[in-house]
């Protein structure tokens, strides 16, 4: 259709605003509101417009083109009422600056720290040169505001982590309340009180903890002014450059632009234009920028003097290496790989395991995730229907609390819900999303098997009422009915597992999304292969998430240079043959207490206790200060340019690896990356015809999917469940799952004291009864005792977990007295009988 | 029990009724309530009982009767007979005299206070005889707690006529004919909304009721809903036929907690009685009800925010269009009536469009009820025709001015509303020419203001009341209207500056052009009313920094005229400050510098003295200069 804006003819689509559609056309109309992620507000009344035939003055970002329409946005009268609003809107938003008759000179010359504790006006304000308001004054060309003050004088919120609510820059736009509800689906910021006391708070202005913000950074991230500001970036100015690249925290992969000064980090943000829309999580929006520029990070070359660690130069160090490593050889190294790095690296240190150090094992945590598990089994994962979410009906989540392992993806069924789709949670620990899930279901993580069993056998007869069984169909039915699973069940059980069947026999668009929390007993693959099966029953497709930013190119990489993967259990078994004597790892993997290797070598970009026991140190850059490929959850190969020079001596593995190689006198390695990739190409062969320059350039490349070959499984249920600990004092299941929470392996709250506070890696969980009954308090801190050894915790409460039943993330590389994954070394199952003992 | 034949049940009724049976009613109605009423009926019922005469006589708690000056009202049916401020002490000599013997209470009748006649009769008492009280009628008759009243009044027969003799479409083209304007404030005719309504396709419409009644001084809708609810049920079940909606909500506010238990139980009888749930009187059509409770945000009462808190959110309005009829609650279409606007419905069909539009004017057709306070004697609830003139509301009706005071302004439509002076006092009310006056009918609030009012601070009053109850969405409203009330704050203090005229005007068509919903752009009429009918009271306190009125505190003094004071240590002993000094038959001073002007001293000198004062402006000033004289 066609409308007129000013005079001017111009074509509309009817589902865009009148403000959208002149913003199309270069037609300015100022608005501090509207935000093109949310729905129309209409509060700030700024983008007023004349309609020809309508009374009155109509909000251009609530109001949709008709055939004809003749708009105009600039009048005397429109001028008049703007400049009027916009005054009153200055009553209560410190205006000093903004109509100073200096104002030129001081922007010009003056510069200012700004370490006040009140923003009086533009100078002091950390928002300044950023701020929405400040583009609309001088837009409008406002010089003197006609009302007093009327300042809210409100003190500044500055308890809770990442960032500060000034409630006196607040002009109320809503932006913060809307996409914190529509958005996010979180609800936790709201406006509180009426009339001109109106401010925006929490619920009994608790603290954001309290209420349960997930600190995703989005009310940050639309705020126009500076009353929701990031405490780290206060004091810096503007940034001098702006790079878009990733983020390498989850499998997610989210796009963001990053702001430096002076080449240092001062600030990063989502994309609107992206797949993310503009959505970040807590640990792009805030934790990376504390983790790159930390502490923690290995800065320089060491090697062990006694007791110590000196630091040496690369040469040196080098050297060194390469002189005591060329006394072992093959499966005396082990190898511990990391999904955390980019594809290059991974490729470079697989390739150096096996070229170099001749080995055919490499030992990773990747072997624990479902994906990995999923893989052996030969089943394939829909990965990309992630990124079309809001085709499918219904939506079932298996083992993960999507809003912490994968944040924007949660986004997105958030969205997908609110346009009619329906959620169902199948998990033991009760997340953060429950409430918009249709149906929730508690699955025992000692009979969850038997509970999706029952489920499928539900199906099946349900399904035979309807129409005759195929033949492997029939088989499954008598083979689930020769096994004496149901009397493991309990009748509640049994009808959740019938209420279950019943909604999946209905056909439907359907996903399955898994994550790591549902198959981490010895019965993995039992449970995988129950969801293949349920999946094919019920015509769903399945994806199954991997855990970290990487984990599909590890095993992508793995698979095609033959190398075998394998869990740390593994490496216990040589280790007690004495004969793994070498370890050579690239994350600060934790080692059991009883190993006592005859060199280590660590190449790591954060310190750990591995990495402070070890031999040798080398720093590693983190994906910022190199360039790399990833390949995210939706199988999407993403490129990630290089952010940020390398810190100190730190550099990419692939160069320490060439550089390695050479003092060792083995030809291997590359001069130059464009030739690592060359050979990933061709020996990778999944990626196929991937253009890595195309995709660099901002091409969208998915990997294609794989035909799944397999029809039903076969089951194989363990005859006896995993008794309960009832009887027995102090005794409890702990259930591990690898935590979203690391960076190659390095704890992020170790570096984030924001993080800590909400999620901690080393909180165990335990429902209130247990609390309770082993009379413990939220916070204390507790020993938990297994058969190979002890580990300290944190106590924390949640109110739905089964009950004799602890649960526990693991970060791979925490230090080994918090760390039950040294206990992983002993056995495979992420279920282990524990002993609660008050510690202290 | 499931009612299929509604003429049959009400000849039921009236049969199994005593007709000779004498029935005290008392008013039940929110006035009365405060009053103290239930002592009066539970006195009614014990002296019943004592007298054994439970037989012969009933007591009736009714709804609201309208007079709510002359509370607690008693009236003796079938006779008429209408007693005023009955107390318990009066309660026996009802029963033995009027009851038992069918003898007047002189003392208890109303007496005329023009003509000091006594009227014994309900129907001839000027307050009610001037009224036409279609609507409000039957409150006084009816027990609002049974269902079987109303039925036996004639009610949920238009409800039957509907379902099982006319199509939606008919019943829409009826109301249409009838000229019925939404009664809400904005006047929008009712018929067309259902038409729009009805025309949107979709398998669920809601419907709701709008008793989010917030203004000030206004309480015609509680009292419909408190006295007879069912009218308001029955209007809404044919609303809901007509449109095709299948459930209906009636939004009320926490505040008016007789009116929800009323209505509660009405509609849980209604559902009883088949008159709502599935297949209505076993008729195909099926409607359900219930009752939300708001919290008591004034903007509530806005649609759209209405709608809002409904779905449980905060109530914050939406920019329009889409209109309610298009994506209204949960996005269904959605129709939204007033709860008097319902009421009017049952009459409509009952009685047919062609009575109904006889009464009122062009425009606007039927009756409105107003509730009358302020300045004047009669205070409650009025039922008139459109058309008829202030003069009759206020004189006529309204018994005139308090205290013989002079009539100064009138402001109708609450908050929204604008004052209206006494130039215009002959002004013939409708939608139309109340809007051309500057002012709205909103929903029928009419507060009468005698010489006594400073207008100004009348416009900062009502600006206090928006402000403080704008919910905070858009600027022009939250902050607008804050800082009008501040310029008016400033003036009645007199630190009015000269300019302050201008800004007011300015900022005022700001709010009104700029803002999102009818709150805002109605809230700034008090102030663009009293601008353009007593501009000259704004010039006084800025220019002059008097109060014509003598009411505000900050431009008045407070003085005892020495040729008239005796002496008599009233003033002196009441001044909660000690500010008046004197000595017995001595000439009393008060000390300006102390006085807070609280007024204690002009209210306890006796009338026949009169020697406190108030001055503003010059003389206050001349005095002032004296007193400083005096003490140098």
């Amino acid at each position: 259709m066609r409308i007129v804006i000013n005079g001017q003819s111009i074509e509309a689509t009817p589902d865009k605003t009148i403000l959208e559609i002149a913003r199309e056309n270069d037609i300015y109309i100022p608005s501090l509101c509207d935000h093109p992620l949310l729905e129309p507000f209409a509060g700030c009344r700024l983008c007023l417009v004349e309609v020809k035939g309508r009374k009155g003055l109509m909000p251009s970002c609530a109001i949709f083109p008709e055939e004809g329409m003749e708009v105009i946005t600039e009048s005397p009268k429109l001028k008049k009422m703007r400049r009027n609003i916009l005054e009153l809107i200055l009553t209560e938003h410190p205006n000093a600056c903004l109509i100073c008759q200096e104002k030129e000179n001081c922007d010009e010359f003056k510069s200012t720290i700004r370490k006040v504790g009140e923003v009086t006006g533009c100078v002091l304000c950390p928002n300044n040169g950023r701020c929405e308001l400040q583009k609309v004054v001088e837009y409008i060309g406002l010089k003197k505001v006609s009302y007093p003050s009327s300042y809210r004088n409100e003190e500044i919120k500055r308890f809770d982590p990442f960032f500060e609510r000034n409630n006196n820059l607040c002009i109320l736009c809503g932006r913060c309340v809307r996409v914190c509800q529509e958005v996010r689906g979180s609800g936790v910021l709201t406006f509180v009180s009426r009339g001109p006391e109106t401010v925006i708070g929490t619920v009994l202005d608790k603290s954001l903890i309290e209420v349960g913000c997930q600190f995703c950074g989005a009310c940050v991230d639309v705020c126009p002014t500076g009353a929701l500001e990031e405490k780290g970036r206060k004091y810096e100015l503007l940034p001098d450059q702006e790079i878009k690249g990733h983020c390498a925290l989850c499998g997610v992969g989210c796009k963001a632009v990053y702001e430096l000064r002076q080449n240092r980090l001062i600030g990063l943000g989502p994309v609107l234009d992206s797949f993310n829309q503009g959505q970040f999580c807590v640990r792009g929006r805030f934790v990376l920028r504390e983790i790159v520029d930390s502490s923690h990070r290995i800065k320089y070359p060491y090697r062990r003097r006694g007791k110590k660690l000196e630091e040496v130069s690369w040469e040196e160090a080098l050297t060194e290496i390469a002189e005591v490593l060329s006394h072992y050889q093959g499966e005396e190294i082990a190898c511990l790989s990391n999904p955390g790095l980019s594809l290059e690296n991974i490729f470079a240190f697989f390739k150096f395991a096996r070229d170099v150090l001749k080995t055919k094992t490499v030992y990773s945590p990747s072997v624990y995730s479902s994906l990995a598990t999923w893989q052996a089994l030969g089943l394939t994962s829909a990965s990309e229907v992630l990124n079309n979410l809001h085709h499918y009906k219904e939506i079932l989540i298996f083992g993960t609390d999507l809003s912490v392992s994968h944040p924007v993806y949660w986004v997105k069924i958030v969205q997908a819900i609110q346009q009619g789709t329906s959620l169902q949670i199948i998990d033991f620990f009760p997340g953060t999303g429950k409430r918009w899930a249709a149906q929730r279901v508690t699955l025992s993580p000692l009979t969850g098997d038997y509970l999706l069993a029952e489920v499928t056998y539900q199906l099946l007869l349900k399904k035979r009422e309807r129409e005759s069984l195929s033949e492997e169909e029939k088989r499954l039915v008598s083979q689930l009915e020769q096994s004496n699973y149901q009397e493991n069940l309990s009748p509640e059980e049994r009808s959740t597992a019938s209420q279950m069947a019943e909604r999946l026999v209905q056909a439907a668009p359907r996903v399955f999304l898994v994550g790591e929390r549902l198959a981490v007993g010895e019965n993995r693959e039992e449970v995988l292969k129950l969801l293949w099966n349920l999946a094919r029953l019920s015509g769903s497709e399945v994806v199954v998430l991997p855990p970290e930013s990487n984990t599909q190119g590890e095993l992508a990489v793995a698979h095609s240079l033959g190398m075998s993967l394998q869990p740390f259990s593994r490496l216990l078994d040589f280790m007690a043959q004495q004969k793994v004597k070498v370890v050579f790892t690239v994350s600060g993997m934790v080692l059991p207490p009883q190993f006592k290797p005859e060199l280590v070598i660590v190449l790591d970009s954060h310190w750990s206790k591995t990495a402070r026991e070890a031999d040798f140190v080398l720093p590693a850059t983190t994906f910022l200060e190199d360039e790399g490929v990833f390949i995210n959850a939706a199988a999407r190969v993403q490129f990630f340019h290089q952010i940020l020079p390398p810190q100190s001596e730190a550099r990419p593995e692939w160069m320490i690896l060439t550089d390695l190689a050479e003092k060792m006198i083995k030809t291997f390695g590359w001069k130059r990356i464009a030739g690592l990739r060359k050979e990933l190409k061709q020996e990778v062969k999944s990626l196929g015809k991937a253009s890595f320059k195309k995709i660099s350039q901002g091409e969208i490349f998915t990997l294609k999917r794989r035909e799944s070959p397999a029809g039903l499984l076969e089951i194989n249920l363990p005859a006896k469940p995993l008794s309960p600990l009832e009887d027995q004092e102090g005794k409890v299941w702990l259930v591990l799952s690898p935590s979203p929470d690391q960076y190659r392996s390095f704890p992020l709250s170790e570096a984030s004291k924001g993080l800590a506070l909400f999620r901690n890696h080393r909180w165990v969980y335990f429902n209130r009864k247990d609390l309770d009954a082993l009379r413990l308090r939220e916070g204390m801190e507790i020993n938990l005792i297994s058969t190979w050894g002890k580990i300290k915790a944190l106590v924390k409460a949640s109110p739905d977990l089964p009950s004799h039943t602890a649960y526990m993330g693991i970060c791979w590389g925490e230090a080994r007295e918090f760390n039950p994954a040294s206990w992983l070394w002993q056995t495979d199952s992420m279920i282990i009988p524990i002993k609660v003992k008050r510690g202290r | 029990m499931k009612v299929t034949n509604i003429e049959k049940l009400k000849e039921k009724i009236l049969k199994s009724r005593d007709k000779t049976k004498t029935w005290v009613t008392v008013c039940g109605g929110t006035g009365c309530h405060a009053y103290g009423c239930l002592k009066v009926v539970r006195a009614f019922q014990e002296e019943i009982k004592r007298m054994d005469l439970a037989d012969s006589v009933g007591v009736r708690t009714t709804g609201c009767h309208g007079f709510c000056e002359r509370g607690p009202l008693v009236v003796i049916q079938p006779e008429g007979i209408f007693y005023q401020r009955v107390g318990v002490e009066d309660v026996p000599d009802i029963i033995s005299e009027t009851v038992v013997n069918k003898k007047i209470v002189e003392r208890l009748l109303y007496q005329d206070p023009q003509t000091r006649q006594t009227i014994i009769h309900e129907h001839d008492v000027p307050f009610y005889s001037k009224q036409k009280r279609i609507i409000f009628g039957n409150n006084g008759l009816i027990d609002p707690t049974d269902i079987r009243d109303y039925i036996a009044v004639d009610g949920y027969q238009a409800l039957s006529k509907v379902l099982f003799e006319m199509t939606a479409e008919e019943v829409i083209e009826e109301i249409k004919k009838s000229g019925l304007r939404g009664r809400g404030g904005a006047g929008f005719l009712t018929g067309l909304k259902w038409e729009i309504c009805r025309r949107v396709s979709s398998p669920i419409k809601y419907l709701i009721c709008n008793a989010d009644e917030g203004d000030p001084g206004a309480y015609m809708d509680r009292s419909l809903l408190e006295g007879n609810p069912h009218s308001v049920i029955e209007g809404m079940i044919i609303g809901a036929y007509a449109i095709g909606a299948t459930e209906g909500f009636i939004y009320v506010r926490m505040e008016y907690p007789l009116a929800v238990k009323n209505i509660t139980l009405a509609i849980e009888q209604a559902r009883e009685f088949g008159f709502l749930g599935k297949s209505i009187l076993g008729s195909e059509f099926s409607f359900d009800l219930h009752v939300f409770k708001g919290a008591g945000a004034f903007v509530s009462g806005e649609e759209t925010s209405l709608m809002a808190s409904i779905e449980g959110q905060r109530a914050f309005p939406r920019q329009k269009p889409p209109f309610p009829a298009q994506k209204g609650l949960w996005g269904k279409p959605t129709n939204i009536n007033n709860v008097e606007t319902w009421a009017n419905v049952p009459l409509i069909i009952k009685k047919g469009a062609d009575w109904y539009s006889q009464i009122g004017t062009r425009t606007s057709k039927g009756t409105k009820i107003f509730s009358l306070v302020g300045k004047i004697n009669n205070t409650g609830l009025v039922e008139v025709p459109m058309g008829i003139t202030l003069r009759e509301i206020i004189y006529e009706i309204g018994g005139g001015i308090k205290d013989n005071k002079k009539f100064k302004a009138v402001q109708t439509g609450g908050p929204s509303g604008g004052c209206i002076p006494a130039e215009m006092l002959d002004l013939p009310i409708d939608f139309d020419t109340l809007t051309k006056a500057g002012s709205m009918m909103g929903s029928g609030g009419m507060i009468v203001m005698d010489e006594d009012t400073c207008m100004v601070d009348v416009a900062r009053y009502f600006l206090q009341f928006t402000q403080e109850e704008s919910c905070g969405k858009c600027v022009p409203c939250r902050l607008g209207t804050r800082q009008l009330y501040e310029i008016l704050t400033r003036i009645t203090k007199g630190e009015g500056e000269e300019e302050d005229i201008k800004r007011l005007e300015e900022l005022a068509k700001t709010v009104k052009a700029g803002s999102l919903c009818g709150l805002g752009q109605t809230a700034p009429n008090p102030v663009l009313t009293t601008l353009k009918y007593f501009r000259h009271e704004y010039e006084a306190h800025i220019l002059r920094k008097e109060c014509p009125a003598l009411f505000c505190k900050d431009l008045i003094i407070y003085y005892i005229e020495p040729e008239r004071c005796v002496g008599c240590l009233l003033c002196l002993k009441n001044c909660p400050v000690g500010a008046i000094s004197g000595e017995r038959k001595k000439v009393h001073v008060i000390h300006q510098e102390l006085c807070v002007k609280c007024g204690a001293c002009y209210e306890v000198c006796p009338p026949k003295v009169k020697a406190v004062s108030k001055y503003t402006g010059r003389k206050k000033q001349t005095i002032l200069k004296k007193e400083k004289k005096a003490k140098e």
